[in-house]
């Protein structure tokens, strides 16, 4: 999933630099050409050059930080100053500052204004407070030339520098073409003054610009705060070098030590001691796991119980972690096609801008004399918003991404998540995608002579003894019955008890073993269950070889029901019967005495929630297959509990074109699997969404990951991708019908400047808005993956 | 203006309902210093701050009514129009504030403004202090966009001014008290002063949805308004 691209993000929000407003960063690093840097590095220290609007830009021409506008920039210096001198010279101050003057200045004009609409009288005493008025609103204005210009000036003087008309040399130009005329007007007693304007376009652009590159940064905050998962150093306990050292000096084969309640710092592999592991941030898995020496653990995780010694696997930079922040990082950074279109779009806007504004210029200053001219040249400038044209689709596109890997979910990019949007079908590979690959007992029924416990028991021995999936399943299916009848409060069959020996397998058939006959006619005088205690046991183990040979003994069989009747046993016409009406995947019986005494049906188990999220895809209106290489009889049991048409015996390469005609037949298809034997099933599809744990989080094939195995993200992941293409909808139709309606008004010489310089923050402020309900969070989050049995 | 004494009678009993949102506010500026002196200092301050922001908006609506009355004065009567919109809208906070009405769900800690104002309010400087109560003036909060309306519905800047003024001087007492982290109350007398503000702000909404009724058909020319906060 890493990306070979050259474009850079922005060290404050992360987002591409070149996507948003149509600038472009003044240096490129060369180090962060390359895929490993593409995340973007923690904001660089703070640059003590005492002036705010300095340490704005100098860090960017010096080529060390790049950010993707003029509010990342101010944002950057307004974290460093903040995390080093606290409140003292904050930027954040001078905002604040600047708006409390400026709102002093809007109370002043305004009292002008109602004084201009009421024609007060014209009393010496009005007179002079009319005079004062207005020398106070100059007053008030210069803090905020003072405060607020420095920076738009100093942005702009780059942009000049670089020889590119941006929409700050527009807006600086204006302010102080605001300012100047008001100061020339109030020297002279003309009767208009605009300092107002001039405060409010500095105040709202700074404000704007601060409250999107929050935005931006909110919508990329998992990336931080996956970054600062891991401990910053790890505690070395062999090799020459011992104790606390930065993990960046710790490479593989090195042995650390990682102490109880600590984060695992790096990738390893447990050397000495045992632990449980709370491994939630990468695969999702809400149940810590037992780590025992030989298992691996990740970096990220955290250690819960006992002091682990790890011999350290992979370095830093290649851990697991390092991986996720990759894989999250170049998702966003990958430029869909929709964002590669509004970036044109944006790169041509400021100049059309630039040309609007001063073609709207000339002709007010034909017609209505400076005054007019300057007020909607600046109106123009100031409602035209390339930012939210700029940042409507990959801000949109950043917090979904960014969301999704909070919930466990990797995208690999941005186009995966628009084609996810337009999926029409949803294909699923049955054993380890929709199924655990363990089977439940579904049923069981006995012959009419058999004592039901004596069958479960004989079956249960004999199954203990086997590693066969489905013997597996059944020991299991009786071990969860014999602990729920014991929280019930019934007498617990004594475990351990032996009554058939001699097991052997039978390879792929069954198992087969002897029982002493006594203890198989046990029912007959003495009840069977509870009777056979633990003592019973022990004096059945006592029995010496001799006793057993002299003893009558017979022999006993699990398997399927053709093993039985091959080894001379018949199946009760009552069983057949039975069985005939329940059609299963697999089938087991127990047998002894010629005859089979009891039959169990076996299921696979579905995954946690499988069911319910293929009821909620299915309400999503989405066709749904199941494709399997599995047999045709397992393939229609699966159907019938699932109801969602399966077609089985598939090889690879029939699934490949399985895919492609559904595609053709509905559209999109988006194929789920397991990863390992669904690769060209996955190629094929037009989302491929692999299912895997932590471990391997960075395979080609799959368009989604879904770490964990949560499968049941899945409708949620449509749903996400579904919003996803509504707010990219939403935000492009704002910010164009916006901008197109914005500099119409303005250039018709019908909007003040100072409700184009608020449009624009609400403008803004819609489109993060709108784009940040997409990081809202999913009740279901972080729940743990269980297997439930489904219900027969 | 016979309102005044009920408008600040209801911002010191409405802000009680209002602590859900300020209170923590008030709270974290009371952090930083321990001793009792400073602490009075900073919260006078944040609290000049809010009812400098509160001023600031009351002239702006109080200008904003103006400009409405001057426009369409022969149509409606529109400080009457605003001061049935504001009292219709206390009503429904003093419902909302009775548990009368079911709440919606408030808005989350999402606010991209949090971390603006939350800069402020841990800094040292009375500045700081100053503009923390600046902006927290500017949050929303049902029961000042009532009374912005009714500034507005005052058809001046001065009157729109003294209307918001007033109200926030009524915040002040409860806002400083919360500062100290009194518990000066117990439970159930809270529980008393919150349904008494609930009534205060419904009454308030009550009076100007009746005046604003009385004047709705008296036509009127903007040079010689006739406000119906003032008779």
């Amino acid at each position: 999933m890493v990306s070979t691209r050259t474009e850079l993000n922005c060290d404050f929000c992360g987002l591409p630099v070149s996507g948003v407003g149509g600038r472009r960063p003044v240096k490129s690093a060369p180090a962060k050409a390359t895929s490993a840097d593409a995340i973007p590095p923690p904001i660089p220290p703070a640059d003590r050059t005492g002036d705010a609007g300095q340490a704005w830009t100098s860090k960017e021409s010096r080529g060390e930080a790049v950010y993707c506008c003029t509010g990342c920039r101010m944002a950057a210096a307004i974290s460093q100053e903040t995390a080093e001198t606290g409140q003292a010279r904050s930027t954040l101050t001078r905002l604040g500052l600047a708006i409390f003057f400026a709102m002093n200045v809007m109370v002043f004009t305004m009292a002008l204004w109602s004084w201009e609409i009421y024609a007060m009288d014209e009393s010496p005493a009005m007179h002079a407070l009319r005079d004062l008025f207005r020398y106070a609103c100059l007053v008030f204005s210069l803090p905020v030339l003072l405060l607020l210009g420095g920076p738009l000036l100093q942005s702009a003087i780059t942009d000049l520098a670089r020889r590119r008309i941006t929409t700050d040399i527009l807006l600086i130009l204006g302010v102080f073409a605001a300012f100047g005329y008001s100061a020339l007007s109030l020297w002279r007693d003309y009767e208009h003054l605009y300092f107002e304007v001039g405060c409010m376009i500095l105040v709202a652009v700074t404000l704007g610009r601060w409250l999107e590159a929050t935005g931006k940064a909110r919508a990329t905050r998992t990336l931080q705060s996956l970054r600062r998962l891991l401990p910053a150093r790890a505690m070395l306990v062999d090799g020459a070098e011992q104790g606390e050292v930065p993990l960046e000096l710790v490479s593989p084969g090195a042995l650390i030590r990682v102490l109880a309640g600590q984060r695992v710092p790096l990738d390893g592999v447990v050397e000495r001691a045992a632990a449980v592991v709370d491994e939630q941030i990468i695969t999702g898995e809400l149940d810590p796991h037992p780590k025992q020496v030989g298992d691996t653990v990740y970096g990220g995780s955290a250690n819960l119980q006992e002091d682990l010694y790890l011999r350290v696997t992979h370095a830093v930079d290649q851990g697991t972690i390092q991986r996720l922040i990759q894989a999250v990082s170049s998702a966003a950074a990958t430029k869909s096609r929709a964002v590669r279109l509004a970036d044109v779009i944006s790169s041509w806007f400021v100049p059309l801008t630039a040309a609007i504004a001063m073609g709207t210029f000339v002709v007010h200053w034909q017609s209505g004399g400076f005054q007019a001219a300057l007020l909607t040249s600046l109106s123009v400038v100031l409602i035209a918003c390339p930012c939210a044209l700029g940042i409507a689709t990959p801000l949109a596109v950043w917090a979904a991404v960014s969301s999704a890997a909070r919930h466990h979910v990797l995208l690999r990019d941005g186009d995966a998540l628009t084609k996810l949007a337009q999926i029409r079908v949803v294909c699923f590979d049955k054993t380890g995608t929709l199924t655990s690959g363990n089977v439940e007992l579904a049923a069981m029924q006995f012959a009419q002579s058999a004592d039901p416990e004596l069958v479960i028991r004989v079956a249960r021995e004999l199954a203990a003894s086997s590693t066969h999936l489905l013997s597996r399943g059944l020991w299991q299916a009786f071990a969860e019955r014999d602990t729920s009848r014991a929280a019930d409060g019934e007498a617990a069959v004594a475990s351990i008890a032996g009554i058939v020996n001699n097991i052997q397998s039978v390879a792929g058939l069954g198992v087969r073993g002897s029982a002493a006959r006594r203890r198989l006619r046990a029912t007959d005088d003495e009840p069977a269950a509870a009777s056979w205690t633990i003592a019973a046991a022990r004096a059945d183990s006592r029995v010496g070889i001799a006793d057993a040979v002299a003893e009558s003994r017979e022999t006993v069989w699990l398997g399927s029901v053709r093993f039985a009747q091959a080894e001379g046993c018949t199946l009760p016409a009552d069983l057949a019967a039975w069985l005939d009406e329940h059609p299963a995947e697999a089938v087991c019986c127990v047998a002894w005495d010629r005859q089979v005494q009891g039959i169990f049906l076996l299921r696979e188990r579905f995954r946690d929630r499988a069911l319910p999220m293929i009821a909620e895809l299915r309400r999503a209106g989405l066709e749904l297959r199941i494709l399997t290489g599995d047999r045709n009889s397992r393939g229609r049991a699966i159907e019938a509990s699932t109801g969602i048409a399966t077609v089985a015996e598939l090889l690879p390469d029939e699934k490949l074109r399985a895919i492609r005609q559904l595609h053709e037949q509905y559209g999109l298809v988006a194929m789920v699997g397991d990863g390992i034997n669904d690769v060209p099933a996955l190629t094929a599809a037009d989302v491929a969404i692999a299912l895997e744990s932590g471990a391997d989080i960075s395979r080609d094939a799959a368009d989604v990951c879904l770490l964990g195995n949560s499968l049941d993200r899945l409708p949620w992941l449509v749903h996400l991708a579904r919003e996803t293409r509504t707010v990219v909808r939403t935000n492009l139709f704002w910010a164009f019908a916006y901008n197109l309606v914005g500099i119409g008004l303005a250039a018709a010489g019908w909007l003040n400047p100072i409700l184009a310089a608020i449009a624009m923050i609400g403008s803004s402020l819609f489109v993060i808005g709108n784009s940040l309900r997409l990081t809202a969070g999913d009740p279901r989050a972080g729940d743990a993956e269980q297997e439930v049995a489904v219900a027969p | 203006m016979i309102e005044l004494p009920l408008i600040f009678v209801s911002g010191v009993l409405g802000s009680a309902h209002c602590l859900g949102m300020c209170g923590p506010l008030a709270l974290m500026l009371g952090q930083a210093k321990s001793r009792v002196r400073q602490n009075l200092v900073r919260q006078l301050i944040y609290s000049a701050g809010r009812i400098f922001t509160y001023g600031v908006l009351g002239a702006c609506a109080g200008f904003a009514g103006m400009r409405m009355a001057a426009s369409l004065p022969a149509l409606i009567n529109i400080p009457a129009v605003l001061a049935i919109v504001a009292g219709a809208f206390l009503f429904y906070q003093g419902l909302l504030a009775a548990d009368w009405l079911p709440r919606r769900g408030h808005v989350g800690s999402s606010c991209l403004g949090s971390s603006f104002l939350a800069t402020f309010l841990r800094g040292p400087a009375l500045r700081d202090v100053f503009l923390a109560g600046l902006f927290t003036g500017f949050l929303p909060c049902g029961l000042l966009y009532g009374y912005v309306a009714m500034a507005a519905g005052s058809a001046s800047m001065g009157r729109g001014i003294l209307v918001m003024v007033t109200f926030g001087l009524g915040t002040v007492p409860v806002m400083i008290a919360t500062g100290f982290g009194s518990s000066l109350l117990g439970l159930a007398a809270r529980r008393r002063l919150f349904r008494l503000a609930a009534y205060s702000v419904m009454l308030a909404g009550a009076v100007s949805i009746y005046r604003g009724l009385g004047f709705l058909g008296t036509e009127i020319h903007a040079t010689t308004t006739i406000c119906p906060f003032c008779w």
